[in-house]
């Protein structure tokens, strides 16, 4: 394996100590981080736009808007019934005092006169028949202020009138019937009586009928009213009543007449389209205590796709928050809202509330718990799968480069990603140029080696020559020491050695190219002070390690000084140097 | 160890073989927390909202708001009209309201409706169950498709009298109740009060053509319709069980009510009336006259009159209940209101504030027992109970329009009969003008 794969590799695995986060794991956090500041981004985004599902909230809205659908429904169908009721006012009293004028009658005249009574009512029953088909309501009455028998012990409480009816259901067959008046009279208009028909009215169940007959100086658009819901006796009905006076144009009270809204009827004509499954709607008069309603004072419905079902007795609310009320009382708790409504001057306040299922209400909040935590459960697994599946998908060409590295004795990997095979040509160049170069200088070393070795052979050689004679000499000292006499022939000796030593010189002159010695001695004149200071080390018998700590440089840069002192002075080796310059001294010493 | 292992598995087999076992015997289509609603059009109390809203009402607070089961009463009808409206319905007539998800029906609505769109109710009621209800009216509700009609109350006719009244006339004239028992003696009855009330009718007949397929059946003894369910004019049998009543209709006698028999007693119009048992709900306690003076009723409730042949036979009518064919879930939450409204004690007491007979067996041998609301509903259930006794019950068969023929006829009848009277009075034959109206009736195809 080459040095700087090894090197990358011990890199790597350095880093995947345990001690330290793997690439892994560290781009993987990296992931998981950025996913979090997404989600988080995400999440503060969905919270300031106001788009987090609010149960309570969405609840409300549904039911509010659900409310104010319902409260125009009733507002214009009262006021069309209002306006209706006030037109059938104004259209019986012409009829009747057209009857009377007529036959020359007086109101008054009518009483106990059952047939004046019976053409009367033959006279208005066309029309309210017209009316009825005509307005949306479940009947039409006219009750007149006089009786067929004022004899009767509850001739009082009696008065003569027509009320016609139908039963209230949508459906094609609903046939009108006669709840009160003339049974003969209706049935010569194919009007059949009600299995509980009665022949007149007992006021004694309306009160709003002596109410009205006080008031007959004011207009009737101003004192028309709604009775509050009542049963129709001797039957199961539940209705209300638009009562509006009918006034004579002499004032003479007539009577009152107006439309019915039965429990059926309503249950039928309001049942609300929504969205919102089980729904109720309510309509009551406002009830006395704050918190409670009592479902059997007024009308209730559901919706247009069939479900109604009318809460049972009273129920008792408790604020839930959000707008929300909770109303407990019946079998089936619920959750709604209520509000207010006016329908005419002369009545109170009526209460609209609509009611879901408590049921409905937590299980929607369930679901929505559950939907919310399974959404970002999936981003969470989606976002951490992610992160890990891109983190290794990203990683594992590079990991399984490294391995490539790790295995191979030579860089000749490849791979797809181009910065890594960049890395690996950039390592294999380096790798080739590292060869050349550590080849380069263990050829140089092994020849620098060698010539030193030569060299150091041939000084210690010289030494070992030179040690000879400094021997020599000093036993010639001795023996001129030693004796007088022998002074000459010492004398003679050293000059013997002296020959000696001048031979040995010459020889070795003799050994040397005199124009290479030249080119020598005039190089030395060339040198750098640097060369020249290596050079006199030479001379002085340093080896190039020596000389490389004297002057404190790599021993390369003192082989680099020998190329550029070999040049210049024209020799090849140092032994070649340290001859020319033993010569060199030998000259300069005989020259004095 | 491995015993251990083989225990807790054994265990875990048991455990999840029991829970498959218990989860398979509950398994339903109905879920409390997200109720289904059922559409019910029924004929019970079309005026007066009585009993079977107020069954309704317990239902969805009780076992409805156990199970998730909602019904909502959409159309309260008639049974001459409901079979035409739910044909509207399903055809989706402009102006038809939405087909109802259960309704009373007669057998012949089922083929009017197709009895393959109905629910069989076989398929959620075992054999045991329907053991407890009578076998004839079970059998009554059969089809080709099932058991399509499920039996729930049935009617027979009686003679619904004004006691006051009666009480009057009896002593001036000497006539008893024991004198109506017999179609002559009615007819004499009649006669007799015609003539003392000065010229009023004594009796308005709701379903006048099937008195007279009762006397035809007592006299022939066998079914006399022919293939189109009409009947056969070149019978001398026919038209002379047909002259017996036209007769003193002729006279004004008797009379087509206009509707229902119940108001012109209830007006004072006339003395009694024939009608459904049934419409026992209907009568007023008092009776009111055109000068506003009124009168206690004492209604008294008699067997119909008989022909006096030697096999008499009553009328025995009745819708059932039917499902129209829409989810496995509305058909489950139906089959569990039907089975609901035909509990015994419950079928029972419908039967007896509506004034039907109950189709659960347990509930005949209570009702002998049983506490009547008043005097008039024991004379009612008295008269039934005499009338099943001494006669045989017969279901008129089914036929495609036989409702709109005997429409058309008592419209007829009733655009007829005033004149008629009118002339009888004024000296004409009374056979004569009866034979009008044969030639009337003859007229129906």
């Amino acid at each position: 394996m080459n040095n700087i794969a090894k090197f990358v590799y011990e890199a790597v695995s350095r880093s995947s100590t345990p001690s330290r986060w793997s690439l892994k794991r560290r781009l993987f956090s990296y992931m998981m981080l950025l996913v979090c500041l997404l989600l988080l981004f995400l999440v503060t985004a969905l919270f300031l736009t106001d788009q987090f599902d609010n149960i309570e909230e969405n609840t409300y809205d549904a039911l509010e808007m659900q409310i104010k659908v319902f409260e125009k429904d009733i507002t214009d169908h009262f006021d069309t019934i209002a306006a209706a009721g006030i037109s059938l006012s104004q259209t019986v009293t012409e009829l009747v005092e057209d009857y009377l004028t007529e036959h020359d009658l007086r109101f008054s005249d009518l009483t106990d006169n059952a047939d004046a009574i019976a053409q009367l009512q033959s006279t208005l029953l066309k029309p309210m028949l017209q009316q009825l088909s005509q307005e949306n309501c479940s009947g039409i009455y006219v009750l007149l202020d006089t009786t067929v028998n004022s004899s009767l012990a509850h001739a009082a409480s009696s008065r003569t009138g027509i009320y016609l009816q139908t039963n209230g259901y949508k459906s094609s067959y609903n046939p009108i019937v006669l709840l009160r008046g003339n049974a003969e009279v209706s049935r010569e208009n194919d009007i059949m009586p009600h299995r509980k028909w009665t022949l007149e009215f007992d006021i004694s169940h309306l009160p709003e009928f002596e109410t009205l007959s006080q008031h007959t100086a004011l207009p009737i658009t101003k004192t028309f009213c709604f009775t509050d819901l009542m049963t129709i006796p001797r039957t199961e009905m539940r209705v209300m009543l638009l009562c509006v006076p009918m006034i004579g144009t002499d004032g003479t009270f007539l009577g009152i007449c107006g439309f019915e809204i039965s429990e059926n009827y309503f249950a039928s004509y309001y049942a609300q389209p929504t969205k919102v499954d089980h729904l109720t709607y309510l309509f009551l008069p406002s009830p006395s205590e704050k918190d409670s309603i009592d479902i059997t004072s007024g009308f209730s419905c559901g919706d247009t796709d069939g479900y109604y079902r009318a809460p049972q007795g009273t129920l008792t609310s408790h604020a839930e928050g959000h707008g929300l009320y909770s109303f407990h009382g019946d079998a089936i708790p619920y959750l709604g809202i209520t509000g207010q409504i006016t329908l005419s001057p002369n009545n109170p306040a009526y209460t609209l509330g609509v009611l879901m299922r408590k049921a409905d209400y937590d299980l929607e909040k369930r679901t929505e718990t559950i939907k919310n935590v399974s959404l970002w459960s999936v981003l969470l697994i989606a976002a951490v799968g992610s992160s890990y599946y891109f983190s290794r998908r990203f990683l594992s060409p590079i990991l399984h480069s490294l391995e490539q590295l790790k295995t191979e004795e030579e860089v000749t990997a490849f791979s797809n990603i181009p910065e890594i095979a960049d890395l690996f040509e950039f390592l294999s160049e380096k790798d080739r140029m590292h060869e050349e170069s550590m080849t380069e200088l263990a050829e140089e070393k092994q020849t620098a080696e060698s010539e030193k070795e030569s060299l150091l052979q041939k000084y210690e050689r010289v030494q070992l020559e030179y040690l000879e004679t400094q021997r020599k000499l000093r036993d010639a000292e001795h023996s001129l020491n030693e004796t007088q006499e022998e002074h000459k022939s010492t004398q003679t000796e050293f000059e013997k050695a002296q020959l000696e030593l001048q031979r040995l010189a010459y020889s070795r002159q003799a050994e040397i190219d005199p124009d290479a010695y030249i080119q020598f001695l005039d190089g030395i004149e060339t040198l750098t002070p640097t060369e020249r200071k290596i050079f006199n080390y030479y001379l002085d018998g340093l080896n190039v390690k020596e000389i490389a700590e004297t002057i404190s440089v790599k021993e390369s840069t003192v082989y680099s000084h020998n190329k550029n002192i070999y040049s210049k002075l024209g020799i090849n080796s140092l032994k070649q140097l340290l001859r020319y310059s033993a010569l060199m001294r030998q000259q300069e010493k005989e020259r004095g | 160890m491995q015993k251990l292992l083989t225990l807790l598995l054994s265990l875990l087999l048991l455990t999840s073989l029991v829970g498959c076992l218990a989860g398979c015997g509950e398994q339903t289509t109905l879920d409390p927390n997200n109720p289904v609603t059922l559409s019910f059009w029924h004929v019970y109390g079309e005026q007066a909202d009585a009993p079977m809203n107020r069954l309704v009402a317990e239902f969805n607070a009780s076992v409805g708001l156990e199970k998730g089961i909602v019904v909502n009463v959409t159309n309260v009808t008639n049974t001459s009209k409901i079979g035409g409206q739910l044909k509207s319905a399903m055809d989706g007539e402009p102006g038809a309201p939405e087909m109802p998800d259960i309704f009373s029906s007669h057998t012949s609505h089922a083929g009017l409706l197709g009895a393959e769109n109905l629910v069989d109710w076989n398929t959620w009621f075992t054999e045991k169950e329907l053991k407890k209800y009578v076998p004839e009216f079970v059998e009554s509700g059969m089809t080709d498709a099932g058991l399509s009609i499920f039996p729930l109350s049935k009617s027979s006719y009686a003679l619904f009298l004004n006691g006051t009244q009666f009480a009057r006339f009896s002593a001036d004239t000497g006539v008893t109740y024991d004198d109506l028992a017999t179609w002559e003696g009615f007819f004499a009855a009649a006669a007799k009060y015609y003539e003392w009330s000065g010229g009023k009718t004594f009796c308005a007949m709701d379903y006048l053509i099937r008195h007279v397929e009762l006397d035809l059946q007592s006299k022939k003894g066998s079914p006399f319709f022919l293939d189109d369910g009409w009947f056969d004019f070149d019978d001398s049998a026919v038209y002379d069980s047909w002259m017996m009543f036209a007769e003193p209709l002729s006279k004004g006698h008797i009379a087509v009510s206009e509707q229902y028999s119940n108001t012109h007693v209830t007006t004072g119009e006339m003395l009694c009336g024939i009608g459904s048992t049934a419409s026992i709900t209907y009568f007023s306690d008092t009776v009111t006259y055109p000068d506003n003076t009124t009168e206690p009723m004492d209604l008294h409730i008699l067997p119909l009159p008989m022909s006096g042949s030697e096999i008499e036979y009553i009328p025995q009518s009745g819708v059932g209940i039917a499902s129209y064919q829409t989810t496995e879930q509305k058909a489950e939450a139906a089959s569990v209101f039907v089975r609901w409204l035909t509990e015994g004690k419950r079928n029972l007491d419908f039967a007896v504030q509506t004034g039907y007979m109950p189709v659960c067996t347990d509930a005949y041998q209570e009702i002998k027992s049983y506490e009547y609301p008043n005097d008039a509903y024991a004379s009612l259930f008295d008269a039934i109970f005499t009338m099943r006794e001494k006669y045989t019950a017969v279901s008129r068969p089914d036929f495609d329009g036989y409702y709109a023929k005997t429409n058309t006829l008592y419209d007829g009848l009733r655009q007829m009969q005033g004149a008629l009277a009118d002339r009888a009075d004024a000296g004409e034959d009374a056979k004569t003008l009866a034979e009008e109206t044969w030639e009337f009736f003859k007229s129906i195809e």
